[in-house]
């Protein structure tokens, strides 16, 4: 087990146990345990105070231009997840189990009810699953707004970016005129210096994580990254620095048994690196989508909003393995975190059916490997189970490299 | 010392030249039954090399029996002639030093063919191995899965890959693809260039199916014959594109007069062709045989609806099937022999299907024209119309199908390794059968494995579900057949 020098508290246990109470003191607590929903009080007053909740489920949805809505901002963008969701049998009779279970689990999620909070849902046409998510949404779960963003595969030449920069304008046009809330050169401005912000923040917080010894464990950090895309990006903010100087004064973690890097398909359960950690590893950073690589590059501040946001958003680097082009910026990226955090191995995880992530995670493995960084495959669902089998495979990686 | 001849080089060009000669050979007997084919056997063989005779007893039985069946065999035939020619085009090609472009197969290889450059359809070659011999293609997707891609990944890419690792397909100067119709093959052909150090030319497909998708599309069609000729150091030839041009638009026309001709009841062609109309749009203009392929699908039609003659057997009542995703490649005979048992005729499927009234031909007046024509078809062709956009291109056009070729049945055959389709059999399940009272079976199948759903199965499965449409008993059913079986 491991424990903070001379603590035996763990940031994952009290964030299972302590109830949510915002503003009652330590913004690292209250980060921990935000839950999602209507139970969460940030999406709760936002409703009551008129404002719109859209989700979304692709990094290539640029937040900016949706934070960027109304003056005072009036739509808060939501990053949905799977967490919670433990089934997908109703999600099963209108997606057939050859799609991934995260797609699933929002279907499931959405209508069982858990979404019903939401006024709207950006898609992109990042895979297959989650192109094939949309007509059930508007069929089935009917969101009142739904909108669908068509990402270029390519990144290489003007016009892929010209179709991107379209679709992000054409997004943002369907919003005003569904709401009549206009979106204004200073609103985008004052997001994009909010969004570069809190990239920083959260640039600080994995800096702590892969400190030795880290100042946090993996699945802190995934439950604070997760609270990051459920309140307003200033609240969040505010909270977020607050917290990293409460994980300043903390002591450090001893007795890891190991330092592991996580990625592959997407990962928003807390549970899951809990579940590695529960083996002693450390997971001190990852090169997740909705992780470490959700905050890489900034928007450039000095340039036409609209533009830099689309730029930032589509350009970036490292990419999503769904671009066709780019795998050399990705590699360098899992390698220099992995290096940054000093890590001993690297678990690639996917979700069944997940191609992209499935032949990824295999060229990436690859060339850690040859770098002298242990590698370990996991296949997982979204909706849990299976996490005994799992546990046993991290341990057996772990005896394997001598840890 | 003189280097061996690409057709024998490369392994799975011999062997799939080997089948077209065997085939080719046992219609050329006039055999119409495996029985009647046995004792020509030994004569056949004397004629042909030592390698081939090996292959005879890795062949599906049913297909052999399908193959021979008067109502397949003209088409079957004809198509083998276009599809060898096709390899000897393209083996010469390489013998010759020419650069070798491995195309996707929805691609028009007119292009390739206008710039002097060989088009190698890697993806299409071992499907007719798949489709033919019993171990298939088994091995490289064996090899594929130890290396860590898992089975879900898209065989069409991952045993090209192996094949051209271990020399079984020629190592291309250049990869050439859209970035239609899913996830596996983008990441695939990413993965292929990585590891065999291949330059793959990007075609970007838009995910709409609008004018503004087209334009997108056309600029980078454009784009890549700017990168093919930056790359091979050849040009388009005006004379020579036009000439393959033509002939697709001629191959097109009879492939569009056919599908007409199939909405007469009883359909008057065969299912089986459908897996070879799939393979001739694949290889659209490549030469002119594979015209007269189509043409020898349409004639046969033709004269059946003439003559009011069907191929179904003596008084089997027809059911009209829509297949609504695809056919199964690796089970060629499936759709001859659910003629044969139940009457069940094959309408379209999405993967054979092109709708003319939107398709249309190209203009071959300029090779702007020829350009923008080829874009257009490509961007209209299976796997980037109806994939690439909403599922609604995909439900829309299988429920107008339906209507018009008044469906009785449908047969949704879905690869489970195709993640796009998976949302659809219940969308077209409730939609077939609530507004039209059209039954729809949905099955799990891979394209090039048979083993994921054995031959067996997926006729019980078939067997079952016309059985319930007819009211009939399965074979060896009834109190008769007990007691035969009992004695």
């Amino acid at each position: 087990m491991i424990r903070p020098d001379g603590d035996d508290r763990t940031g994952a246990v009290m964030a299972a146990t302590v109830p949510h109470t915002k503003d009652s003191g330590s913004a690292l607590q209250e980060l921990l345990t935000l839950p999602p929903g209507m139970e969460n009080p940030y999406i709760r007053e936002w409703k009551e105070r008129g404002g719109k909740i859209i989700g979304y489920t692709c990094s290539y949805v640029p937040e900016e231009t949706l934070c960027a809505v109304g003056d005072p901002p009036r739509i808060l963008p939501v990053r949905l997840g799977a967490q919670g969701c433990a089934t997908t049998e109703d999600a099963d009779i209108f997606m057939h189990k050859f799609l991934c279970s995260y797609c699933r689990c929002l279907m499931q999620l959405a209508l069982t009810g858990a979404y019903d909070y939401l006024d709207g849902l950006v898609l992109t046409s990042g895979c297959e699953h989650m192109r094939r998510t949309f007509e059930l949404w508007r069929d089935q779960v009917r969101v009142p707004f739904l909108a669908m963003l068509a990402v270029p595969h390519c990144r290489g030449e003007e016009n892929h970016f010209r179709w991107y920069l379209e679709e992000v304008s054409r997004l943002t046009d369907r919003i005003e005129g569904a709401y009549g809330w206009p979106v204004s050169g200073d609103s985008l401005q004052s997001a994009v210096r909010t969004h570069n912000r809190y990239r920083e923040l959260v640039a600080r917080l994995y800096a702590l994580r892969a400190a030795d010894p880290p100042r946090l464990t993996g699945t802190e950090a995934m439950r604070i990254a997760q609270a990051g895309f459920r309140m307003p990006k200033e609240a969040f903010n505010a909270k977020l620095s607050a917290a990293l100087e409460e994980l300043a004064l903390r002591p450090g973690l001893t007795g890891a048994r190991a330092r592991v890097l996580v990625s592959g398909s997407y990962l928003d359960d807390p549970s899951f690196v809990e579940m590695i950690e529960s083996t002693g590893a450390v997971v001190v950073t990852d090169a997740l989508c909705a992780g470490r690589r959700f905050i890489e590059g900034k928007v450039d501040e000095t340039a036409g909003p609209l533009d830099a946001v689309a730029r930032r958003t589509f350009l970036r680097d490292p990419s999503c393995p769904r671009m066709v082009d780019g795998y050399a910026e990705r590699v360098a990226f899992t390698k220099r975190i992995a290096a940054e955090a000093g890590v001993h191995g690297a678990i690639f995880t996917r979700i069944p059916f997940c191609d992209s992530h499935a032949v990824e995670n295999q060229m990436e493995g690859r060339d850690l490997e040859s770098l002298g960084i242990p590698t370990l495959h996991l296949e997982r669902e979204c909706f849990g189970g299976d996490r005994g089998r799992l546990k046993t495979r991290v341990q057996a990686f772990l005896e394997k490299i001598g840890r | 010392m003189e280097t061996e001849r690409a057709i024998s080089r490369y392994d799975y060009f011999r062997r799939v030249n080997a089948l077209c000669e065997l085939i080719t050979g046992a219609l050329a007997t006039g055999a119409e039954t495996p029985e009647a084919l046995a004792g020509h056997l030994p004569g056949l063989l004397q004629a042909l090399p030592e390698y081939h005779a090996s292959l005879i007893p890795r062949v599906y039985p049913d297909l052999i029996e399908a193959l021979l069946k008067r109502k397949n065999r003209n088409a079957i035939g004809t198509f083998l002639l276009a599809f060898q020619q096709y390899l000897t085009d393209l083996t010469d090609g390489i013998d010759r030093g020419s650069p070798v472009v491995s195309n996707f197969p929805f691609f028009s290889p007119e292009i390739f063919l206008g710039m002097g450059l060989v088009p190698c359809l890697s993806e299409a070659v071992p499907l007719i191995i798949a489709l033919a011999l019993t171990d298939g293609v088994a091995q490289e997707l064996d090899e594929t899965e130890r290396e860590g891609l898992p089975g879900h990944v898209c065989g069409f890419q991952r045993v090209p890959m192996k094949a051209i690792e271990k020399g079984l397909l020629p190592k291309p100067d250049l990869f050439v693809t859209n970035t239609a119709p899913c996830d596996s093959s983008n990441i695939m052909y990413h993965y292929i260039s990585e590891r065999l150090r291949v330059p793959v030319v990007w075609v970007d497909s838009p995910y709409y199916n609008d004018a503004r998708a087209f334009r997108y599309y056309l600029e980078e069609f454009r784009r890549m014959v700017e990168e093919l000729e930056r790359a091979t150091g050849r040009t388009l030839d005006e004379d020579r594109l036009r000439e393959h041009v033509e002939m697709g638009n001629e191959q097109l026309r009879y492939l569009y007069k056919l599908q007409d001709l199939r909405k007469h009841a009883p359909c008057p062609d065969p299912g089986m062709h459908r897996v070879l109309d799939t393979l001739a749009v694949m290889m659209c203009g490549v030469n002119r045989r594979m015209v007269e392929y189509t043409k020898t699908c349409y004639e046969e039609a033709r004269a059946r609806v003439e003559r009011g003659t069907t191929f179904l057997p003596e008084g089997k009542r027809e059911i009209r099937t829509l297949w609504t995703y695809s056919h199964l490649p690796n089970l060629l005979s499936l759709a001859s022999w659910l003629e044969d048992e139940f009457g069940s005729t094959y309408l379209e499927c999405p993967l054979s299907f092109l709708p003319g009234d939107r398709v249309g031909t190209v203009d071959t007046a300029s090779v702007d024209s020829m350009l923008e024509g080829l874009a257009w078809r490509s961007f209209h062709f299976p796997m980037h119309r109806n994939v690439m956009g909403y599922s609604d291109v995909h439900v829309n056009e299988v429920v107008q199908i339906a209507r018009t070729y008044h469906a009785q049945a449908a047969l949704f055959g879905g690869n489970h390794t195709c993640k796009y389709a998976w949302t659809l059999p219940k969308i077209l399940r409730d939609v077939l059968e609530d507004e039209l009272g059209i039954p729809s079976l949905t099955y799990e199948v891979d394209y090039m494995d048979a083993r994921f759903a054995p031959h067996a199965s997926v006729k019980a499965a078939l067997g079952e579900f016309f059985r319930t449409q007819t009211g009939s008993e399965p074979p060896g059913a009834g109190p008769g057949a007990g007691a035969e079986a009992a004695g």
